[in-house]
């Protein structure tokens, strides 16, 4: 039996890279709470593998991350790391993207992360320490044709973390990941050719385990923060 | 033909005035009641096709949309105080977005460009700006995206001011508790070139970026040295 270090709290819990993140944690001692969204079955199976809870939240509702967090806290203790994985990712040219998908992709990509670290700030500042990380993409860096809605929030996300980086110290890190393309459901055929793989510095697609130790060392890296790390096998040097 | 948003503040009246200089014709546009010849409020997603729309029904093209209009508040992140987050959000990351999809049929047809105002914020975050910062760092991730998608059509490059010598320092200066005097003496002591800068030094770095055919997908810092970029 390993000592717990606190409670977790993931969003995305049940897709490629956070069900890897969910995983790392457990390994690393925490206990997890996993938030997904019309996933139930595949979260609530994990939570199972990982002895963590299970819970269905639209992270672009301040009110339903806010209590999602409560019923963590008084299920597992107080979260000591929270990481917001949850996203989607559409292909629609400039032209054909409407409010609503721009509307969609900032609520959800952005505001999944501005619901989280409401939610979860107030106890880690009482409590003086805890971390925070944001999956962003390596998109963010680089800019996509025929992704603007998801490139600009995703975009957001970095200047979220560096300004609540400054706010929430010195007791609370917020940090941020910017995965490169990584084999999961998210990586479509588009990215899936010869010539794309061709074009990656180390010749292969991220695993979703290997994004998820970059995410889980950041959010124990204790004299970090505001810093965005891209795990992406050199496709983006900067 | 120019659009320039937020034209009647401190940084679009100096970029209205020295497009005009170097030969362009300016729209200038801004909230209704100042002193602009095309109100728009760009809160209101409409607003985007409608401000496109009447400069192009009046001028017949559209060469340049300078994104100059922004918002910013000073306050923490509070789960029950997010309207104005959204609001800043709406305002200086989807305003640009609608105006830039409104205009882009007419930048393509001009082989015409797009400039957006990021800021050093979205670079190097600051405290209590935390929808501002976003809303900086996203519009040079719309910047980035735009120049891929629009090539070579359309050029789409952004601009990072850091401090710049307008009203809105007076309004900064009272977020941290200062006088205006005494957040400039501090920019004097903090910023390498020991001064704000000018909103005529922002206006010929427009002009520049307009006039140079090689630009596209960058983000131009600017700003005394503050952070080197």
């Amino acid at each position: 039996m390993t000592i717990s270090k606190g409670g977790a709290f993931v969003t995305g819990a049940s897709g490629g890279i956070g069900r890897a993140t969910v995983l790392e944690l457990h390994a690393r001692g925490y206990s997890v709470a996993l938030a997904d969204l019309a996933r139930a079955e595949a979260a609530a199976e994990l939570a199972g593998q990982v002895g963590g809870v299970a819970c269905d939240v639209d992270v672009s509702d301040p009110a339903a991350v806010a209590s999602a967090v409560e019923r963590a806290e008084s299920q597992l203790g107080p979260i000591e790391v929270a990481v917001s994985c949850a996203g989607f990712d559409h292909d629609r040219s400039f032209e054909k993207t409407d409010d609503e998908l721009w509307s969609r992709s900032l609520r959800v990509l952005l505001g999944g992360c501005v619901n989280v670290i409401a939610a979860v700030a107030p106890g880690m500042r009482a409590r003086g320490r805890g971390s925070i990380v944001n999956i962003a993409s390596e998109l963010a860096l680089l800019g996509d044709a025929d992704h603007v809605a998801y490139v600009s929030a995703k975009a957001a996300v970095l200047g979220l973390t560096r300004a609540m980086a400054l706010e929430l110290a010195p007791g609370v890190r917020v940090n941020c990941v910017c995965p490169g393309p990584t084999d999961t459901a998210m990586l479509t055929e588009r990215w899936r050719t010869e010539s794309y793989l061709a074009s990656i510095p180390l010749g292969r697609f991220g695993q979703p385990e290997e994004v998820a130790a970059t995410i889980v060392n950041l959010a124990e890296a204790t004299w970090t923060t505001g810093q965005v790390v891209s795990p992406n096998g050199g496709v983006v040097i900067q | 033909m120019a659009v320039v948003t937020g034209a009647a503040g401190g940084i679009g009246l100096a970029v209205c005035a020295g497009l005009a200089a170097a030969g362009w014709t300016v729209a200038a546009t801004d909230l209704p009641g100042t002193s602009v010849r095309y109100e728009a409020d760009l809160r209101n997603p409409a607003a985007a096709g409608a401000l496109i729309g009447a400069v192009t029904g009046d001028h017949g093209r559209l060469d340049l949309l300078v994104n100059n209009a922004a918002t910013m508040y000073h306050g923490e992140l509070r789960a029950g105080d997010l309207d104005r987050w959204w609001d800043t959000i709406e305002v200086n990351l989807s305003a640009p977005f609608r105006l830039a999809r409104a205009a882009v049929g007419h930048l393509r047809a001009t082989r015409g460009q797009i400039i957006n105002m990021a800021s050093i914020l979205g670079v190097t975050g600051e405290a209590g700006f935390s929808a501002y910062c976003a809303s900086k760092s996203g519009i040079i991730g719309l910047t980035k995206s735009l120049a891929r998608e629009l090539a070579p059509e359309v050029r789409v490059n952004a601009i990072a001011p850091g401090d710049v010598d307008t009203p809105q320092q007076a309004v900064d200066a009272a977020a941290y508790g200062l006088t205006r005097e005494e957040l400039y003496a501090r920019h004097a002591r903090t910023v390498p070139i020991g001064r704000v800068l000018e909103p005529a030094e922002i206006s010929r770095l427009i002009c520049y970026l307009a006039g140079e055919t090689g630009y596209t997908g960058s983000c131009i810092h600017l700003n005394g040295g503050r952070a080197m970029l």
